[in-house]
């Protein structure tokens, strides 16, 4: 069968995927947290996509909830394959797609649970998170700053990490 | 030290270089702490990808679509045309998005340019084929709106305009000065704006490669809305327009570019030092020079007492004009204003000046696309005209008058 596809339907294809990669990209990146993964799995949502049979039915404002979700399905088959390879990732830990559709609100809410939980540990270990993941030091930066040993840099966070889960578990439950 | 102590260090420096972790985490509890550490980097934005992220995504999405094609014509060998089909679909949509994404590669590229400094040519042909060099002219710009051209060969030879702090001066050699608006206001082939014109088209396709002045160059066709196709020439390493040829209107069709170009810091600052007495004149035909109005980019549209009947026939060939360089002053709304006007007041035609005077019309608001002009006049009983633009809904776009009231 010969598929045509008008030079309007084209160009509105195009544009929307000029117009979606960088809030599809900062959706993907806010689940894996690392460039080269984020520009993988943007790149593969793509290419799913535009190769999916029924794309062109979808509405102009569907586009982006479907890349959203073609995202998410990546991303937990990636991780998935990840467990079997013995790499667990707590694909439970991730949004669901219906829970992100006001994704500002969402991520809003979430940054504020996170800071809120770090707020409940001690100076040290609250101090060696900010060192080593908000501001991404390495460990032997973060000992010189911290005027520790780099080996006590990674037992600290390793229980600061530990408390804050517990933390969030916590609060998490609260109603 | 703890294993996963370890582990969970070395799952944080992946993140920390920007890379996939590949560290196996062998428990719930680590497991657990990897979800943990994403969670607390979501409180940072996003590292995000090189400008030309949305090149590799094509280039990605071409090469899977030829893959999937070659694996199905193995899997499928009586289904040729359906994959041919696939084929031709796949590089088509390839195509449409590396169209629009060499105009944001153009847009990022030209994002870190701070002033450019380059000869530009510009030529005509006739329609028996026939090419003239219309001028040559010694261009300097920078991104603050300053700018410095002489006419280094043309009519005008040896006039210099110079643009500084929103206010435009000219010199000539007979110490008379040329107000025309296509050689210096509008001068034609300012980057920025030819980006901007392509964010802003209806349609941009790259129709093939050149070489030209010794570089290798993209083939662009950009079609306004409202206007002819016309073609631009792109530098491919850095990205910037170097040429552009207009479609043929009026038995006459312009070329304009630049032979030589060079991005620089900032241009000599004895370019636009203005000295009054050595000849400069501050020159009256700078259409910014009433911007100190109300301005927004929300569409308005005004209810005047009076509609003005509009031919869209007119303004679309209008808008063809304005767009080959002539009729600049259909850019200009208070212009268009001072012409409707007058010719209210003298329906059988102006001779001589106008019978309403430029500084008689003040803008009292400007929208995106409308625009509502105050006449302070005697001579006539219009108190205000309403504007639009109705072909094209940007800077390029002609305006037109759509009503006017009588009543203050």
């Amino acid at each position: 069968m010969v598929v045509l596809i008008n030079d309007d339907k084209i160009k509105s294809i195009a544009e929307i995927c000029e117009n979606t990669w960088e809030p599809l990209y900062r959706y993907i990146y806010y689940r894996v947290q690392n460039r080269e993964e984020a520009e993988d799995i943007t790149q593969e949502t793509y290419v799913k996509s535009l190769s999916y049979p029924k794309f062109k039915e979808i509405g102009r404002d569907g586009y982006m909830a479907f890349f959203k979700t073609v995202a998410m399905n990546i991303i937990r088959d990636r991780w998935r394959k990840s467990k079997i390879m013995g790499i667990n990732t707590n694909i439970d830990s991730i949004p669901e797609i219906e829970a992100s559709t006001d994704d500002i609100a969402d991520t809003t809410n979430r940054q504020l649970f996170i800071k809120r939980s770090l707020s409940k540990l001690n100076e040290d270990q609250r101090k060696v998170i900010e060192l080593r993941i908000i501001n991404g030091y390495s460990v032997s930066e973060t000992a010189r700053i911290m005027g520790i040993k780099a080996g006590n840099v990674r037992v600290l966070q390793y229980r600061a990490l530990k408390n804050l889960v517990v933390i969030m578990d916590e609060k998490e439950k609260l109603p | 030290m703890n294993k996963d102590a370890k582990k969970l260090s070395a799952f944080i420096d992946s993140l920390n270089n920007e890379k996939e972790p590949v560290i196996r985490a062998d428990s719930e509890e680590l497991n657990r702490l990897y979800a943990a550490v994403r969670q607390i980097k979501s409180l940072k934005p996003p590292v995000m990808p090189d400008y030309d992220f949305s090149n590799k995504i094509v280039q990605n999405i071409t090469e899977k679509k030829k893959k999937l094609i070659k694996n199905r014509r193995q899997a499928l060998a009586g289904g040729l045309a359906g994959i041919a089909a696939i084929l031709v679909i796949a590089l088509f949509i390839a195509n449409m998005i590396k169209n629009t994404s060499i105009v944001y590669a153009m847009e990022q590229a030209y994002s870190k340019v701070k002033a450019y400094h380059g000869i530009l040519e510009v030529i005509f042909n006739n329609e028996a084929g026939e090419t003239y060099t219309q001028s040559l002219l010694d261009v300097w710009v920078d991104k603050n709106g300053n700018y410095y051209i002489e006419v280094l060969e043309g009519s005008y030879k040896g006039l210099k305009t110079v643009r500084k702090e929103g206010k435009v001066w000219q010199y000539s050699v007979e110490n008379s000065v040329f107000p025309i608006f296509s050689e210096t206001y509008e001068f034609i082939f300012e980057l920025g704006n030819e980006i901007d014109m392509l964010k802003n088209a209806e349609s941009v396709r790259i129709i093939g490669d050149d070489d030209i002045a010794g570089r290798h160059a993209y083939i662009i066709e950009v079609t306004s809305k409202g206007g002819l196709p016309y073609k631009l020439w792109v530098d491919k390493e850095t990205k910037t327009p170097l040429k552009k040829q207009g479609a043929m209107n009026k038995a006459i069709q312009y070329i304009t570019g630049y032979t030589d170009i060079d991005f620089v810091d900032s241009f000599p600052e004895e370019l636009i030092t203005i000295d009054p007495n050595a000849g400069f004149k501050e020159v009256d035909f700078d259409a910014d020079k009433k911007t100190d109005t109300i301005e927004n980019d929300v569409p308005v549209r005004f209810t005047p007492e009076f509609k003005v009947d509009v031919d869209m026939e007119v303004e679309k060939a209008d808008q063809i004009s304005a767009d080959s360089g002539s009729s600049p002053w259909k850019l200009d709304p208070v212009y268009v204003a001072q012409v409707f006007v007058s010719l209210q007041i003298s329906p059988e035609g102006i001779a001589g000046d106008y019978l309403v005077n430029y500084d008689d019309l003040v803008i009292a608001e400007k929208h995106a696309n409308s625009v509502k002009i105050y006449v302070n006049s005697e001579k006539t009983n219009i108190k205000t005209v309403y504007l639009e633009r109705l072909i094209r809904q940007d800077d390029t776009g002609i305006w037109t008058v759509t009503g006017y009231d009588v009543s203050g």
